[in-house]
């Protein structure tokens, strides 16, 4: 296969952090990132060269864009953390085989990325394209943080935004370990579709009486972990209504109105406690073999069936600054970007 | 043989009981005390296998007590019952062969749970939360050896070695002990307060910076301490707007423990990506959970090293008033508006 010497990309216009407060909200990419004609990338030792193709546009990507993730920004360099495509060039065994894989070197929102030739997914023939260009973000998460729910011997867990692709997930492992997942949702029709997946409860939180019906029916399911996307005031109306020993654990920032902490007694005489997830922390501190372990049964489940990924928008890299912003504000958005396009 | 033991005490007991209607601060004042309390003359209360009786010389007043009493506290009221979870005394009577051999030994005790309290004549315990007092414990310090001392030492023993924290309220009792307790234990303690008066005693005792959050340059400071000391745990009896700004300028992996609730405000958590990506963390502390969860030698170690601070001068309590349970009623309010110090009942 010929390689070309540039290439569409999406490039980012920052380096390192923003200073302001940022939510997770999109209105326009220009502040951040520009189509450009760049050089592609050349692998050096240890690394894999990609054809990308499909990319995928997570939360975790726009808050990267904005410099509120957790990792510095690097100017002149494409965006996107994951995707899938086929290893054309670099010190790999894989060469010409079809990978899942987080563009470490250079990003995927791009019509080539460069990676550590280590972490490439190679990927079975039934997983599809759709799922494999997120086969990492959001199905790794929701396995890793379905780790904590099984480990802390809770009845039943809380997922807010969880019409989203990530709490599908989470409503289809706790509906399978019989720990039932109670969803949070914004508006009444995603609450009775969750249901009908699985979903031991749904609670909207927009509805006049939520804080009533959130205490009723955590009082009657006693859920002590909540995965939280959202991080507003509604995940704390939803906190201080679990029981004794609950852990919010917030993994995402979707609503930018700062939480109160109304009940402070709740934390001394309930030892109730707020933590994050971030998968990068949790990749770096996981046994690899566990990680391992997990990456293959998420494969295996997109492969079977039992998992699938619902995409809402398709958008060519070439329109991708236009197409972006409405497509992610869309509700429960799956977007995918494709450099063919 | 101690003399024979009448049929009825002196208490102040509670007017209601449960837990208050409304979400109230947890205040180490008592204003509207008569709404919650009353002085009556009550039964002798009868003792079960294993506890003891003591004859109370001094009781604590603390924050957890007033809130208690106000029914703002993690324990349900029982009305008719009298509060106090400390205090000082003589063991006059014991169920067992334990609680027999404390009979006439000087105590510190902390009422457990659903216990006759220490605002009265008479107090009862278990045998084992009472803590024979050393020679040169101070009856002052032995009435106050249990709630604030153990929490500051199981607060400062959860700071890393070596570390830094930074307390808030630290001109209180607490504030105080922490201070010694770091130094002594080669921590580094950032002290925030609300008036310059205490700074400087602080930092005598021995807390490396001490900040005053009303000064216009305070997150200046803040941020200078911050970069200098390296603080992984923010202890908060205030759990106010501060706290919430404090925690969110603290680095990496930053612990906000909250042991109190001073501020009626409530704290936002201003930077919620801060606990994804800096692995930042909310928990409370309280003592009687860290009793629950600590084992029996660990606790008697703390125990005894708090008596030998007290026993060397270390630490002392400093009494603003020692208000005769007879009087309390009146005088109880005025002297808990006194910033800083420690209000003891007198039995005597």
């Amino acid at each position: 296969m010929t390689i070309p010497a540039t290439m569409q990309a999406l490039v980012q216009l920052h380096d390192g952090y923003t200073t302001e407060p940022q939510d997770q909200r999109l209105s326009d990419m220009s502040p951040f990132v520009a189509l450009r004609e760049v050089p592609v990338p050349q692998p050096g030792p240890g690394q894999a060269l990609i054809k990308i193709a499909r990319a995928a546009a997570n939360p975790s990507d726009i808050a990267f864009i904005k410099g509120a993730y957790g990792q510095p920004r690097k100017a002149g360099i494409a965006a996107g953390f994951e995707g899938v495509g086929e290893v054309v060039a670099g010190d790999t065994p894989l060469l010409g085989k079809r990978v899942s894989f987080f563009g470490t070197g250079t990003g995927t929102w791009a019509e080539y990325s460069l990676t550590d030739a280590q972490t490439l997914i190679p990927l079975h023939d039934a997983v599809a394209d759709r799922d494999a260009a997120g086969l990492i973000v959001n199905p790794l998460t929701a396995m890793a943080m379905f780790d904590i729910v099984r480990a802390s011997g809770t009845e039943s867990f809380i997922a807010t935004a969880a019409g989203s692709q990530l709490g599908k997930f989470l409503i289809q492992l706790g509906a399978e370990h019989g720990i039932p997942c109670i969803a949070a949702v914004r508006r009444a029709e995603q609450a009775a579709a969750l249901t009908e997946m699985g979903a031991g409860a749904a609670l909207t939180i927009t509805d006049a009486d939520f804080e009533a019906e959130a205490k009723r029916v955590l009082g009657e399911m006693k859920p002590r972990i909540m995965l939280d996307a959202v991080g507003g005031p509604a995940s704390a109306t939803l906190f201080f209504a679990m029981p004794r020993k609950a852990r919010w654990i917030v993994y995402g920032r979707l609503e930018s109105t700062p939480p109160a902490l109304t009940e402070i007694g709740q934390f001394i005489f309930l030892q109730k406690q707020i933590e994050g997830f971030w998968l990068t922390s949790w990749m770096r501190e996981e046994a690899p073999e566990r990680v391992g372990a997990v990456i293959s049964e998420v494969q295996q489940r997109f492969a079977d069936g039992r998992w699938s990924t619902d995409v809402s928008a398709e958008i060519p890299l070439s329109r991708a600054m236009e197409e972006m912003p409405a497509a992610y504000s869309q509700p429960d958005s799956k977007i995918l970007i494709a450099p063919g396009g | 043989m101690p003399a024979a033991l009448p049929e009825q005490m002196t208490a102040l007991v509670l007017r209601e009981s449960g837990f208050s209607p409304v979400s109230k601060a947890i205040t180490r004042e008592l204003s509207d005390i008569d709404t919650h309390l009353e002085l009556a003359e009550i039964p002798l209360p009868k003792l079960k296998p294993g506890q003891v009786l003591v004859r109370v010389k001094y009781a604590s007043v603390n924050p957890s007590d007033t809130s208690f009493v106000q029914g703002v506290y993690g324990q349900a009221r029982v009305k008719g019952m009298p509060p106090g979870f400390e205090g000082m005394g003589t063991v006059v009577a014991g169920e067992g062969l334990f609680a027999r051999a404390l009979l006439g030994r000087r105590v510190a005790f902390a009422v457990p749970p659903g216990g006759s309290g220490a605002w009265a004549e008479y107090a009862v315990t278990e045998a084992r939360a009472a803590i024979p007092l050393m020679k040169g414990v101070r009856d002052e310090d032995g009435a106050a050896l249990i709630v604030n001392p153990l929490t500051a030492a199981a607060m400062v023993a959860d700071v890393p070695a070596r570390g830094a924290f930074i307390a808030t309220a630290a001109a209180s009792q607490l504030g105080k002990l922490m201070a010694g307790l770091a130094k002594e234990t080669n921590r580094k303690m950032i002290g925030i307060v609300r008036r310059d008066a205490p700074i400087e005693p602080l930092k005598a005792l021995g807390a490396r910076a001490v900040l005053n959050e009303t000064d216009p340059g305070f997150d200046a400071a803040l941020a200078e301490a911050i970069e200098t000391h390296r603080p992984k745990v923010l202890l908060d009896a205030v759990a106010g707007e501060v706290a919430g700004r404090v925690h969110s300028a603290m680095g990496q992996g930053a612990r906000w423990v909250i042991y109190g609730r001073l501020a009626i405000d409530p704290p936002q958590i201003l930077a919620p990506e801060q606990l994804i990506f800096a692995q930042k963390q909310i928990e409370g502390f309280w003592l009687a959970g860290w009793f629950m969860k600590s084992s029996l030698p660990r606790m008697i170690m703390t125990i005894r090293a708090v008596q030998q601070r007290f026993a060397r001068g270390a630490w002392t309590t400093e009494i603003g008033a020692r208000v005769p349970l007879r009087e309390a009623m009146t005088r109880l309010p005025q002297a808990l508006t006194q910033p800083d110090v420690k209000t003891l009942i007198s039995m005597e």
